[in-house]
């Protein structure tokens, strides 16, 4: 292959991950923004969900039923992880909220090793049929299937925080919570709402990625970090741009691994996120703000 | 206390003794990891407790640690005690360069920049082949040694860890104690309080966080002179959180609570792994012990928040041991000179050069103007207020001044010296103090230790002196500085009371008293009197003239017209964030433009 070729791949292969990560990171904000809560447990969602549906497709069930349930239950599992860990303890201290989802990111990863052990599954491509060629790179159908799907679902995404009520009701909650519960907007209700919202993309996340790289019960983690990458880009409040943010990352991890060392794949994602966190952090230096608007109104 | 001290004297000669009592099954090697597992869950309580900040990459700082000291010694031949020296510095600085900048940002992004570093590291090491030895690691790593004799062995390792995590504890209960604790429960409690103190809550955070990571490396430099090996496996991103729960079980506020939950996990972690094969495949055993790890991590933060160590000292009845921020009450005799000397009087307001200076100040928030192009001077020794409707942009302009927030355009000078877009803190030390509308005290700490934090940028001690206890006259004489503050205000009786069980109009003078501890050339008072009775707002207008007569000038945002009006040089009339009035009470007063902002427009 060319160089200019491998770029191709690296480039196609990256906004693929990227796609996946966007899920994540959309997840992520969402919760964040209404229960100011960063999920650590994020990725398990996606295990969760990707272990199920293996687990319902050995079964031979049809594929989609599988994939259906396995989210379905992945949003069962984000709106019971706030009902039973973070609900209770909501007037706690951030620290003691971030370190309950360490906690549960801990739990839920336990559970996951009980019951489907160390070993890798496989989840059959949605189609089959021989790569696709598109611009110079090579695609399995598969990657087209995560493109086409995640499309429809930031779609489906903006439909529902730009015309529902729910979806308004969340976005209020994230602007202000005080003026959302005057207006009758149950906070409790949005953020188990926004932990399911989380839980079922965390869960399409994971369905999606596992006919291309299997799953284990121990894949949430280093999913989440990366999606959390980008949101943390975006600021963990803006949805388009977590997004971008998020495909973007997807790229610059293919490229680093691709054109440096894949051995140093995690060890470049994780790079850029220190990385990041310290240009935000210089941002706010150079315009000699260390409080923000934010803080200013507590 | 001398139960106190009788038990922990008790507890140093069993930690003395041990080495000498276990023999047989039990190896003294498991003491000794303990010791140093206490020793890094220290540095993470002090962190977690004091600054607030939580780390899942201490066993990346324990990993720095140990490949420095192995690395500089076995490759480069350096004497092992430069080896720590340098181990603990890199480890540090590591934790200085990365934790520095992004503790920066408020929240709770160091634990995921800390988790990233972790993985960072290990796949560093695992991959640096050449110097790190790859995934099999390094063997033959020379002892430490006094001169020639070559310190080997368990017990002396032992008493190294066990020294190293004692200590540990005394110079972070030192710290506590002082002027740097004093400012990180500051920071804890709310951050825009403290930077209008002069307090640089970054800088705080950074250094608490370099020290657990100093510990940490010091950790993993005795980890690899006692077992002279090292491999990349000890320092994964999973021994983090078993550190984390370690000083959360422990009890996170309290440092001896790090030693225990150290204790308690290390001897737990020690059983599983001889139980837990005998259930569960060979292989898999590792990973279900962290799964009871958060477990039980879940456990204790749902239904133990405060940690296993308050039920250890209630049960024992060793009230005292708290080692928690509260000094002594050493109260001193009140010294009879006022602390402000007086340079000025009233009699200045109508004349001289300007002491503040604003200009074209504005700030928008999205759509909306808070502040619109709003120029006012403020005279040396004026007593100023601003009035104006709700949403007038008052306390904003308070924000603007005081470096709460940054104007979108404009310029704000004192005495000649711009501060326009300087933090808080330096706002502060430039001598401008404040109050808040709802008063920002910190509910936590005694009265007295709320108007200490006013001294904060006069007084000297940083993490160094306050470990090491060097800063105790200091702090005396601070002491008896506060005294003299908290009599202005009618409150020294109460001065070790803790602030939050003070009622409402207590606690805006304690935040007066600490405002005026600041010793600020400028006062801003926002909203004084709101909440307060009529005999109370009659003591204010007195304080209030009081302190100007000390030279302080004054700015006030006030409802209660007639409180202004009686109390006020002039009056600066804001609506909408502009300018609709300026000049002394009596004209304002019969202003219609103000007439018409607050009762309608005039016909």
């Amino acid at each position: 292959m060319t160089l200019e070729q491998q770029i191709a791949q690296f480039l196609a292969s990256g906004l693929v991950n990227g796609a996946i990560y966007a899920l994540l990171g959309l997840g992520l904000v969402v919760i964040f923004s209404v229960t100011r809560v960063v999920n650590v447990a994020q990725g398990e969602f996606a295990a969760f969900a990707a272990l199920l549906a293996a687990t319902l497709v050995g079964r031979n069930l049809p594929p989609l039923f599988a994939y259906l349930t396995a989210v379905a239950a992945a949003t069962g599992l984000g709106a019971a992880m706030h009902l039973v860990a973070i609900r209770p303890a909501r007037n706690a201290t951030a620290l003691t909220l971030l370190i309950i989802t360490i906690a549960v990111h801990l739990a839920l990863k336990g559970f996951l090793l009980l019951l489907w052990g160390t070993q890798p599954y496989s989840l059959p491509p949605f189609t089959v049929g021989p790569p696709v060629r598109i611009a110079g790179a090579i695609l399995t159908r598969q990657s087209l299937w995560v493109l086409g799907a995640v499309a429809v679902i930031l779609a489906a995404a903006y439909l529902f925080f730009a015309r529902t009520v729910y979806g308004k009701s969340l976005r209020a909650c994230a602007v202000n919570p005080r003026a959302a519960r005057l207006v009758g907007i149950s906070v409790d209700r949005m953020g188990t709402l926004a932990f399911a919202v989380g839980g079922g993309l965390g869960g399409i996340a994971g369905i999606l990625i596992t006919p291309q790289t299997l799953a284990t019960y121990d894949m949430g983690l280093i999913l989440g970090l990366k999606g959390f990458v980008g949101a943390v880009v975006a600021g963990m409040t803006s949805y388009p741009w977590t997004v971008a943010a998020t495909l973007g990352f997807g790229v610059v991890e293919a490229l680093g691994a691709g054109l440096i060392s894949s051995a140093y794949r995690d060890g470049i994602a994780f790079a850029v996120l220190v990385l990041v966190l310290l240009a935000r952090a210089l941002r706010h230096l150079r315009e000699g703000v260390l409080i923000g608007e934010e803080a200013a109104q507590e | 206390m001398r139960r106190e001290r009788l038990a922990v004297a008790a507890f140093l000669a069993v930690v003395i003794a041990l080495p000498w009592a276990v023999s047989g099954r039990i190896s003294l090697s498991v003491f000794l990891f303990i010791g140093l597992n206490a020793l890094i869950a220290v540095g993470l309580s002090l962190l977690g407790g004091q600054a607030g900040q939580v780390s899942l990459g201490q066993a990346a700082f324990y990993g720095i640690g140990a490949y420095i000291s192995a690395i500089t010694t076995l490759r480069y031949g350096i004497n092992p005690w430069v080896g720590m020296a340098l181990a603990i510095a890199g480890a540090a600085l590591v934790a200085y360069v990365v934790g520095g900048p992004i503790l920066i940002l408020r929240g709770h992004f160091l634990v995921l920049g800390t988790l990233g570093l972790n993985v960072i590291v290990d796949v560093v090491i695992r991959n640096l082949q050449s110097l790190t030895g790859g995934p099999s690691g390094l063997t033959g790593i020379p002892p430490l040694a006094l001169g020639v004799v070559a310190l080997r062995g368990d017990r002396v390792y032992y008493y190294l860890a066990w020294g190293a995590a004692l200590a540990a504890v005394w110079l972070g209960h030192n710290l506590i104690a002082s002027r740097v604790g004093r400012a990180l429960a500051a920071v804890r409690a709310s951050e825009v309080a403290a930077a209008t103190l002069g307090i640089n809550p970054a800088h705080y955070k950074a250094r608490t966080f370099a020290l657990s990571a100093a510990f940490a490396g010091l950790a993993g430099s005795l980890y690899v002179h006692y077992l002279s090996f090292v491999s990349p496996s000890p320092f994964v991103f999973e021994f983090s959180i078993t550190l984390l729960v370690m000083s959360v079980l422990g009890g996170i506020a309290y440092l001896p609570g790090a030693v225990l939950g150290a204790a308690i996990l290390t001897v737990l972690r020690e059983a599983l792994r001889t139980l837990l094969p005998r259930f569960f495949r060979a292989g898999a055993s590792a990973e279900y012990e962290i799964i009871i790890f958060g477990l039980l991590l879940a456990a204790v933060v749902i239904f133990a928040p405060g940690g296993v160590w308050p039920f250890v000292i209630r049960l024992l009845g060793l009230g005292h041991l708290r080692f928690s921020a509260r000094p002594g009450s050493t109260a001193q005799p009140p010294p009879p000179a006022p602390p402000v000397p007086v340079t000025s009087t009233g009699d200045q307001a109508n004349g001289g050069t300007p002491l503040l200076a604003v200009e074209h100040l504005t700030k928008r928030f999205g759509g909306l103007m808070a502040v619109n192009d709003l120029s006012f001077s403020v005279r040396p020794g004026e007593i100023y207020a601003l009035m104006g409707p709700n949403g007038a942009g008052k306390t904003t302009v308070f924000n603007l001044i005081s470096g709460v927030l940054r104007p979108t355009r404009g310029t704000v000078v004192l005495d000649g010296r711009s501060l326009t877009h300087r933090p808080a803190y330096d706002v502060a030390a430039a001598g401008i103090a404040r109050t808040f509308q709802t008063p920002h005290i910190f509910a936590d700490l005694t009265v007295a230790e709320n108007v200490m934090l006013g001294m904060h940028r006069r007084l000297r001690a940083g993490f160094v002196a306050a470990m090491l206890r060097l800063s105790r006259r200091e702090e005396r004489e601070a002491q008896e500085e506060t005294l003299a503050y908290l009599e202005q205000v009618g409150l020294a009786t109460v001065s070790e009371m803790l602030a939050g069980a003070l009622p409402f109009g207590a606690q805006r003078l304690v935040e007066m008293a600490r405002a005026l501890a600041v010793r600020p050339r400028l006062l801003l008072l926002d909203e004084p009197a709101s909440g307060l009775s009529a005999a109370e707002r009659a003591g204010l207008v007195i304080m209030i003239r009081r302190i100007r007569g000390r030279g302080v000038t004054v700015i006030l945002v006030e409802h209660d017209v007639g409180l202004v009006m009686g109390l006020a040089d002039r009056v600066l009339v804001l609506n909408y964030g502009q300018r609709i009035a300026e000049g002394i009470p009596a004209a304002v007063r019969r202003d219609p433009g103000v007439i018409g902002a607050y009762l309608g427009e005039p016909a």
